[in-house]
């Protein structure tokens, strides 16, 4: 596990852009393969609106997991410099309509200056992500990172 | 003139001093031999020992090493064998001695090494003094990993390190 | 493919998740990149033309390898850099930062020097390319054969500034060196300089330990016939005998205050552990067991003792308190486990345990939770000692047959074989030392 991680280290900058170009590719074939997912799993005698309503949250879940790819990318710490296994902080940042961050503000500090200096830094190494989706209709999204110093 | 001879013999046989007067040919010639022969059978009583002595040494030398598995110090059936033949000779040769040294293969660390070689070379020790060998007579030192007799890393060169070594040597007179 | 799989999954959990209509929460659990990412250009000369020597060059390249060598950094290529090398900017006011965060590097070192003739006065500098401000700047003075100096403090002003914690650049590691039948004592800086050889004795050595001040080194020898034990002062270049039984005299732990050590003894007819106080000379048995009883590691309070008993039929790992009462058994997976060493700040345990045919290194919490496999390598690893930080591990491991000695961060992570020993010699045994005052 630990060497997979090392080896996947070169130009983090080049996969990222690689998702910036086609963020909605990825999204559509992955938007497939859950709906699937979920219609067999659905009962069939839900109303027509429910299913409706789980298509957008679906669209918006999909969005955030390019965040959470493009912000883990830009992650950079070595771990073994932590005091300990269990540290999280949680960091709130606005992203505007044209995928840039904002307000980017600790809800929670882990305790560890070099920690929480690092996910500052992994979000700002991200920015911009890619556009809000069209169809939604806010002006910015608010969203909590959380990061843990250790695998669940 | 018997008499001056048998004095003069005696004398010589004591051991001549030096500054003796110049003896007749025939009484020189007497002594040189007497001293040739002399100088012959000490010879030949030292080459006659050497060759025993050389000869025991190859005996000594001829007893094997005995193996042992992995992580263990028990004697097998082969190893009894051999320590028997071992007992038998340094009762019968008492003026001779033996260290038995104890070796393992290098897979294990150092210092467990050194403890199980320990193991082995008192092993072998304990069953030597169980025959009748005193206990005296016998050393064990104790190698480890650190002088494998085949360097490889292979089960069959592993198996050859596992090993106790005897030097059997002449006591120091 | 991972990552569309990874992606899948996370959607699928956030599927099932709670539908918030207020901040949604997204989970990330663990860095991606282990390293800061980092570019040192060539140092400017900032004296009078004409003086700079090989100085340009050579500054970057030392503070890159003395970085390297560290585990943290990840070193970006000269051939990515986009700035103009003729480029004198220092200051971060003039430096266009988008320069090094977009090709990816976290970090830029710059520096700058002058010389005289007789004296080098040398500029150091760490910015932060995305925050875009300078994170620590140093100026050294001194003699040109002080240059190296010069970049180990700074390296460690660079740690410290970004870990917490300065290096380790001033300490030494201690190993043997064997060819046939033939080993002695070696030390060596964690960078590589400085190998040096301190025994003479043509014969076997074994186990060297640093004393907890780093001034002297126990070690076992054979050069009496006998497996004694000895220690030497290597700046003196004297060496006393201070336990020579019959049987075996193995000293492997010294407790922090240095006037007492714990060591391995057959005298009593089989190997058990003694606490040997060193000036009186004084021994106190601690174990009595028939089993072999080897290897004893003190933890770094003197409160207990880890060590290698077969008594429960194959080698395993014990802790025993310091009176070598309560006993118990702290390895459990495996069939043989060896070479106990305490961390620096007594929580963890580092030991050679067997896996496949093979050693490798692993660690474990003192209550026997939290075991962590270190090395998966071919050929395996042995004897580990942990850094005076705790960040690091030293220990053997083999290649075609010959050991070389090799570092690990103690998170399994960044394995490197240490630089600056190579010979037809097998190496095996290191032993780190604690900070020195090297500079």
């Amino acid at each position: 596990m630990k060497k997979e991680v090392e080896r996947g280290l070169s130009a983090p900058v080049r996969k990222t852009e690689i998702l910036r170009k086609s963020p909605t590719g990825n999204v559509d074939t992955a938007i497939e393969g859950i709906k699937k997912r979920v219609e067999s799993a659905t009962n069939d005698s839900r109303p027509s609106t429910a299913r409706g309503n789980s298509e957008i949250n679906l669209k918006m879940r999909v969005y955030y997991s390019v965040v959470w790819s493009m912000i883990k990318e830009q992650w950079a710490l070595p771990k073994s410099i932590l005091p300990d296994d269990n540290l999280e902080a949680i960091v709130e940042t606005n992203i505007l309509r044209n995928g840039t961050v904002s307000n980017l503000t600790f809800e929670k500090r882990s305790g560890n200056r070099y920690f929480d200096e690092s996910v500052i830094k992994a979000i700002k190494k991200a920015d911009p992500f890619p556009p809000l989706p069209e169809w939604l209709d806010k002006r910015y999204i608010t969203l909590g990172v959380r990061f843990h110093s250790s695998e669940l | 003139m018997l008499v001056l001879i048998c004095s003069f013999a005696l004398v010589c046989l004591a051991g001549c001093p030096s500054g003796q007067a110049v003896k007749s040919d025939s009484e020189l010639t007497t002594q040189d031999q007497l001293a040739a022969e002399e100088a012959t059978a000490l010879a030949e009583e030292t080459a006659r020992e050497q060759a025993l002595l050389e000869e025991l040494l190859a005996e000594a030398d001829s007893f094997n090493n005995i193996h042992f598995a992995f992580d263990k110090y028990d004697l097998n059936l082969e190893s009894r064998n051999v320590l028997g033949l071992l007992a038998e000779w340094l009762q019968e040769h008492t003026d001779f001695n033996v260290t038995i040294e104890g070796h393992c293969d290098d897979r294990g660390t150092i210092a467990y090494n050194l403890a199980l070689g320990e193991r082995r070379a008192d092993a072998a020790k304990a069953y030597l003094v169980n025959l009748g060998v005193t206990g005296g007579k016998i050393a064990t030192i104790s190698y480890g990993e650190e002088l494998p007799v085949d360097p490889r890393n292979t089960p069959a060169a592993w198996a050859k390190n596992r090993r106790d070594h005897f030097i059997v040597f002449p006591q120091k007179q | 493919m991972r990552k569309t799989t990874s992606f899948l999954i996370f959607l699928l959990i956030l599927l099932w998740g709670s539908t918030a209509c207020g901040k949604v929460y997204i989970d990330i659990n663990s860095p991606a990149f282990q390293k800061f990412p980092v570019a040192i250009p060539e140092f400017k000369n900032i004296g009078k033309p004409g003086t700079e020597k090989n100085y340009p060059a050579w500054f970057a390249d030392q503070l890159s390898r003395t970085l390297k060598i560290t585990g943290f950094f990840k070193l970006i290529s000269k051939d990515a850099f986009l700035e103009n090398q003729d480029n004198t900017n220092l200051t971060a006011e003039e430096i266009d930062f988008s320069n090094w965060s977009s090709i990816g590097s976290d970090f830029l070192i710059k520096g700058g020097f002058s010389y005289d003739g007789s004296r080098l006065s040398v500029e150091f500098r760490l910015f932060d390319t995305i925050e875009g401000k300078l994170v620590t700047g140093k100026k050294y003075w001194g003699k040109p054969d002080e240059k190296k100096i010069m970049v180990l403090r700074f390296a460690d002003e660079i740690l410290m500034a970004l870990t917490g914690k300065a290096g380790v650049f001033d300490t030494k590691i201690a190993f043997i060196g064997k060819k046939g039948n033939s080993s002695e004592v070696y030390t060596v800086n964690f960078d590589g300089s400085d190998l040096d050889r301190i025994t003479d004795f043509n014969s076997l050595t074994l186990l060297p330990h640093w004393s907890p001040d780093g001034s002297e080194i126990s070690f076992t020898s054979y050069k009496n016939g006998n497996p004694d034990c000895y220690i030497i002062n290597p700046a003196k270049r004297k060496t006393r005998r201070i336990s020579s039984f019959s049987g075996l005299n193995l000293l492997t732990s010294w407790s922090s205050n240095g006037k007492q050590a714990l060591i391995v003894l057959s005298r009593d007819g089989n190997e058990e552990i003694y606490i040997k106080y060193l000036r009186s000379g004084k021994l106190q048995r601690l174990t009595r067991a028939h089993a072999i009883d080897v290897s004893p590691a003190w933890s770094p309070d003197g409160q207990k003792i880890a060590f290698v008993s077969n008594r429960s039929g194959s080698p395993q790992i014990f802790i025993m308190d310091s009176e070598g009462k309560k006993t118990k058994r702290l390895t459990f997976e495996g069939y043989y486990n060896s070479s106990p060493c305490w961390s620096p700040d007594g929580t963890r345990i580092a030991y050679a345990g067997s896996s496949n045919g093979q050693f490798q290194i692993f660690t474990i919490g003192e209550n026997g939770d939290k075991l962590m496999q270190l090395t998966f390598e071919a050929g395996g690893g042995e004897s580990p000692s942990w850094s005076p930080d705790g960040r690091y591990l030293v220990f053997s491991s083999k290649k075609n047959g010959q050991g070389r000695i090799c570092v690990i961060n103690s998170n399994g992570l960044s394995l490197r074989v240490l630089p600056g020993i190579n010979g037809v010699k097998t190496y095996q045994s290191p032993s780190w030392s604690r900070h020195l005052n090297l500079y």
